[in-house]
């Protein structure tokens, strides 16, 4: 899992800039005036406990969620409170927690449901996302249930990527998963990184998410505690402590 | 053709319509009751054209089916993506506001209803004849078009909202629009089904677009599949045919022999009799066979 690091110190404008974001569901604040950077071809890792907002955070950035305050940006365009469907043609995916596939549609209409709006290129994807995925040409005919929670991560990712997407959004990809398919998850996620792709990377399982992460977001109860670069985080103390079992 | 046969194979037409009419948006969840109304409008409105504008049929089965669109996207505007119950109530509103306008409107005859609409094709032969061609071209090419939908990305992504509405607008599926399409579809189609409905008696009676209307396309889709548009296209012609061969105190319970039907269908079969998978299966035995054949 080798990064190309030199790519962190590159000052670009920001893919991704949030700005204050602010999220409520009725009384309860989800996100307390949140700000991210994500700048092009980086991998970025949220990383807090459970109910901390990091799948609010992703949701709100996609469009699922409206933000009561606070600003979203991306390569250079206002985004929050645009419809998800313009977020999506414009570029932004999200892999969803718990992997989120259809479980009784097959992995191709599953594949192909991710180039709901790019239907022009998707053969194109389709060949790629097969060369990258094989098990998932293995299995294109085969109802997504039948599939192992691994192989359901993978097909969840490769269906984000039928969006021919800028920035991929992947939420909590190791949870339930064994450690060794966690591996193979993580792997996965840093070969797309080199070849282009830019990944916002929610994740609990913070060591894991930090050694193959450019850079890091710590979130708690709904603000950023803690940021930096990944080799930062993963020495400090109260990331240590709270996150990494030290 | 004898008349009983007549009313057999023209409602038969009318029921399967009219269940496709809500199979279609049922794709996304939406039970579009609205289709009922629209089908009383488009029908007493086209009814009134005939017989007092002297419009002809044609023009009015056309004006039928736009008003039908027009009333299904104007009021899509506002629940194009409303969840089940919300589609349901204003579809049950809908109803009840139409019935209660038709009522007290005397000039398409009030609760006595608007009768002696002329025979299409100036006999009472060509009259049948005209309406099963009509009806029967339309199930030819709504089936086609339903299929067209099923087997598009657009009936793939109405999949993927009846399964999880939240998953697939984070994909960027726009349910609102989605939600516009399939109900201005199904209340155009109901628009013209109202036309040919009051034309196949040659009057409109309230009593023709009661409530148990929604019962009948009720039974037809769930009984016979929501999955798929074979469902109701399968049943309609049993579930409209079995009761008339049975003795008429039996048949006056119809709606009742439909609601047991259709509860019991929601619990032990809620897919329906006819299902995408069973289908699939079909479709692959038949391939099968014919791949045989070719090559004995």
């Amino acid at each position: 899992m080798e990064l190309n690091r030199t790519l962190v110190d590159e000052k670009k404008t920001p893919m991704l800039r949030v700005e204050e974001l602010s999220v409520s569901y009725g009384q309860i604040h989800a996100l307390e005036k949140v700000s991210i950077e994500v700048y092009p071809h980086e991998i970025v890792v949220l990383i807090g406990a459970n109910g901390a907002g990091k799948t609010t955070l992703l949701s709100s950035i996609l469009g699922v969620k409206a933000p009561t305050s606070g600003n979203v940006f991306f390569e250079g365009k206002k985004i929050d409170r645009v419809p998800v469907d313009r977020n999506v043609r414009e570029g932004i995916c999200l892999v969803p927690e718990g992997r989120g596939v259809f479980a009784s549609m097959s992995v191709l209409d599953n594949l192909l449901l991710g180039a709901h709006h790019n239907l022009v290129n998707k053969d194109k994807n389709l060949a790629r996302v097969y060369e990258w995925f094989p098990i998932l040409k293995k299995r294109k005919d085969q109802v997504a249930k039948t599939l192992s929670g691994g192989e359901r991560q993978m097909l969840a990712i490769a269906r984000a990527l039928m969006s021919a997407p800028k920035l991929i959004m992947v939420d909590e990809p190791s949870i339930g998963l064994a450690p060794i398919i966690v591996n193979d998850i993580f792997d996965i996620l840093v070969m797309l990184n080199k070849e282009g792709y830019t990944v916002l990377l929610s994740e609990q399982n913070a060591f894991k998410a930090l050694k193959c992460a450019h850079r890091g977001y710590v979130l708690e109860t709904g603000t950023i505690a803690l940021s930096g670069t990944s080799s930062l985080l993963l020495n400090d103390p109260g990331v240590k402590a709270a996150y990494l079992g030290a | 053709m004898p008349l009983s046969l007549y009313y057999y194979l023209s409602i038969t037409a009318v029921n399967i319509l009219m269940s496709w009419a809500l199979y279609v948006p049922y794709r996304m969840t939406q039970l579009h009751f609205i289709t009922i109304a629209n089908m009383m409008i488009s029908g007493y409105l086209a009814g009134y054209l005939v017989l007092h504008v002297h419009v002809p049929f044609v023009c009015a089965l056309l004006i039928g089916f736009v008003v039908g669109g027009i009333i299904g996207y104007v009021v899509s505007l506002f629940i194009g993506d409303a969840p089940t119950f919300a589609v349901v109530i204003v579809g049950f509103t809908f109803i009840y506001i139409t019935r209660t306008i038709v009522e007290n409107l005397s000039i398409v005859g009030g609760t006595m209803g608007m009768f002696g609409l002329p025979n299409i094709g100036g006999n009472p032969v060509a009259h049948r004849w005209i309406i099963l061609g009509i009806l029967y071209g339309l199930v030819v090419l709504c089936g086609f078009l339903i299929y067209r939908f099923d087997h598009s990305s657009i009936g793939r992504a109405a999949s993927a909202i009846f399964v999880d509405k939240e998953l697939a607008s984070s994909l960027g599926i726009d349910i609102k629009k989605l939600g516009m399409l399939v109900q201005t579809f199904s209340c155009t189609l109901a628009g013209g089904v109202g036309v040919l409905y009051g034309f196949i008696y040659k009057s409109f009676h309230l009593d023709f677009f009661g409530f148990a209307l929604i019962g009948v396309y009720m039974t037809v889709l769930f009984v016979g599949g929501y999955s798929t548009q074979w469902g109701p296209l399968i049943a309609a012609p049993i579930l409209y045919g079995v009761p008339l061969f049975f003795p008429p105190a039996v048949q006056s319970w119809r709606i009742v022999i439909y609601g047991v039907m259709l509860i019991l269908v929601l619990v032990l079969k809620p897919e329906g009799f006819i299902t995408r998978k069973s289908v699939y299966s079909i479709g692959l035995a038949l391939s099968r066979k014919r791949e045989k054949v070719i090559r004995s």
